[in-house]
């Protein structure tokens, strides 16, 4: 049944062609996420229209109704990490991030808070069983989503408006005793501030018609000690997680000749040529391992007179050998006995090798020749 | 052609009013209306039960509702006849489906700023590609409640809905 539309055809048809000419116009409202913005008045007037002994009388207005639009202090904040940050003992500068959102009606500032769990749950599974040290929180300046160290120096959010999303950092460094497995997880607290930074008082008790109040409309976020609901406050939670290199180091020896039986089957008796090798293995899943250095010192051996060091086994003054994935593209590389430019040298009786590049289930082998005395 | 004729002639009517015997001009009575925006907010009373509570709209924030009451007066010595209340949604706020009361009315609702009303059911939006579907509370633009019966002299009342401040 159409309302005011009667049985003639042409006044329906001309009406509705009208009507709907005026739906299009009006039918999009893109309101804000966030709300009606502060101190906005809303007002309202009513009408009536009515007749007296079947005259038609001049529409009445009613009184203009109005109520102004109250401040709404209201955030969210989330981890963007989607998964525990996995970060390498010693490491600086390892960073877990969050967006800060403004889901109230009115420009703020928000404080930053980084609060280490002690024990618990982590965000990611695991459990904290560690702090990590200089940690920092940091607003993302330059808003790259990348924490940039010098750049993104600010340590609290200025003038966020309504609708608006900030991208923060903690950043911390881990210490170098921990252990892959180990978790040191975090809360981001933030709370809502005048744009001035000062601390905001919700109103409370009868309100001021025509000047704006302020409600807290905040939920609780993951810090259930610090964050509560209506407070200002929200707070999200990420994990940093402790991937460590897992070197394992064997040595092991041949013979490679004796004054006697020459090559076929050389013994260990003095004047042999022994060639030991070391083996350097990272395990698998493990965090890569760079600028791995191994070192054998043989000062006992040959104080005790047992053995001598051949500093020419693989040519002129090439004492030592590598073969490593990251060195001469993981073919063997004879390296020079003395100190220079390559990753060898053999000096007060000792083999050092340096720069030698493991990530997970590589290995590298180093050799070098003894004769025995 | 039929539609000019009529178009005339509510074009006439609509110059006619002040010039017509029989009407009571402004001062003599007749009906006023009065709006009042409130808010319920849940208060402990003495015994300590929390209860709803209406207070004027003063502290209101995005998402919140409040309630819009007109109150009607018939202060002439006639009867008011053909009575309808036409309040518009404000732009700031979506009217809560089904939330519309007026005792003794018929409520219709606008999607086009108060050129036409119908009920709920047949109030059609047509998009910009030309679909069509049906309109929904936040597309309402006013709201009208139509007296079946006239109001008596000296009789007052009051209709009302809700809507959230977006």
């Amino acid at each position: 049944m159409m309302g005011d539309f009667t049985a003639d055809g042409f006044k329906w048809l001309l009406a509705t062609l009208l009507g709907l000419l005026m739906i299009v116009g009006l039918v999009s409202n893109k309101a804000l996420a966030a709300g009606t913005a502060s101190g906005t008045t809303v007002s309202n007037t009513a009408t009536v229209n009515y007749r007296v002994g079947g005259v038609a009388q001049t529409a009445v207005n009613s009184n203009t109704a109005t109520f102004v639009v109250d401040t709404k202090i209201d955030l969210t904040v989330a981890t963007t990490d989607a998964a525990a940050v996995q970060v390498a003992p010693g490491a600086a500068e390892q960073v877990l991030t969050f967006t800060v959102t403004n889901t109230g009606n009115a420009t703020q500032d928000f404080s930053l808070q980084a609060v280490a769990l002690n024990g618990g749950a982590g965000n990611f599974g695991g459990t904290d069983n560690f702090n990590a040290g200089s940690v920092s929180v940091y607003v993302d300046t330059n808003g790259n989503g990348t924490f940039d160290s010098g750049v993104d120096t600010a340590t609290s959010i200025d003038n966020l408006a309504a609708d608006a999303t900030a991208t923060v950092f903690i950043v911390a460094t881990i210490p170098v005793s921990q252990v892959t497995g180990d978790v040191a997880s975090y809360h981001l607290v933030v709370q809502a501030r005048a744009v001035d930074g000062s601390a905001i008082t919700e109103t409370t008790g009868a309100d001021t018609a025509g000047s704006v109040d302020i409600v807290f409309a905040d939920g609780q976020g993951s810090d259930t000690t610090n964050d509560l609901v209506r407070d200002a406050k929200f707070s999200a939670q990420s994990d940093y997680e402790v991937l460590a290199a897992a070197l394992t180091v064997t040595k092991s020896s041949t013979v490679i000749s004796d004054p006697f039986n020459g090559t076929t089957n050389p013994k260990r008796i003095p004047g042999a040529i022994v060639e030991y090798v070391i083996q350097i293995d990272n395990g698998a899943g493990s965090a890569t391992a760079t600028n791995v250095t191994v070192t054998d010192d043989l000062s006992t051996e040959i104080s005790a007179g047992n053995l001598a060091f051949n500093t020419d086994s693989f040519g002129a003054g090439l004492g030592i050998q590598v073969t490593a994935p990251n060195i001469n593209g993981g073919a063997a590389q004879n390296l020079t006995n003395a100190s220079d430019a390559d990753q060898g040298n053999y000096s007060s009786n000792t083999v050092t090798v340096t720069g030698i590049d493991l990530a997970a289930s590589e290995s590298a082998t180093i050799r070098f020749r003894v004769t025995i005395q | 052609m039929n539609v000019s004729r009529r178009a005339r002639w509510c074009l006439l009517l609509v110059l006619l009013p002040p010039f017509l015997p029989g009407m009571v001009l402004a001062g003599d009575g007749g009906v006023t209306l009065k709006v009042m925006v409130e808010q319920e907010i849940i208060v402990t009373n003495e015994k300590g039960k929390k209860e709803k509570q209406r207070v004027a709209a003063t502290k209101v924030v995005p998402g919140d509702e409040v309630i819009y009451t007109i109150h009607y007066l018939n202060s002439g010595n006639k009867p008011a006849e053909a009575v309808f209340i036409t309040i518009p949604i404000a732009k700031e706020t979506t009217y809560v489906n089904g939330s519309a009361r007026g005792a003794g009315t018929r409520i219709t609702f606008s999607t086009d700023g108060g050129k036409h009303f119908a009920e709920p059911d047949n109030l059609i939006i047509k998009l910009q590609d030309g679909r069509r579907r049906p309109a929904m509370a936040a597309d309402y633009t006013h709201i009208r409640w139509e007296f079946a019966e006239p109001v008596p002299a000296s009789a007052s009342g009051a209709v009302s809905y809700r809507a959230i401040l977006k």
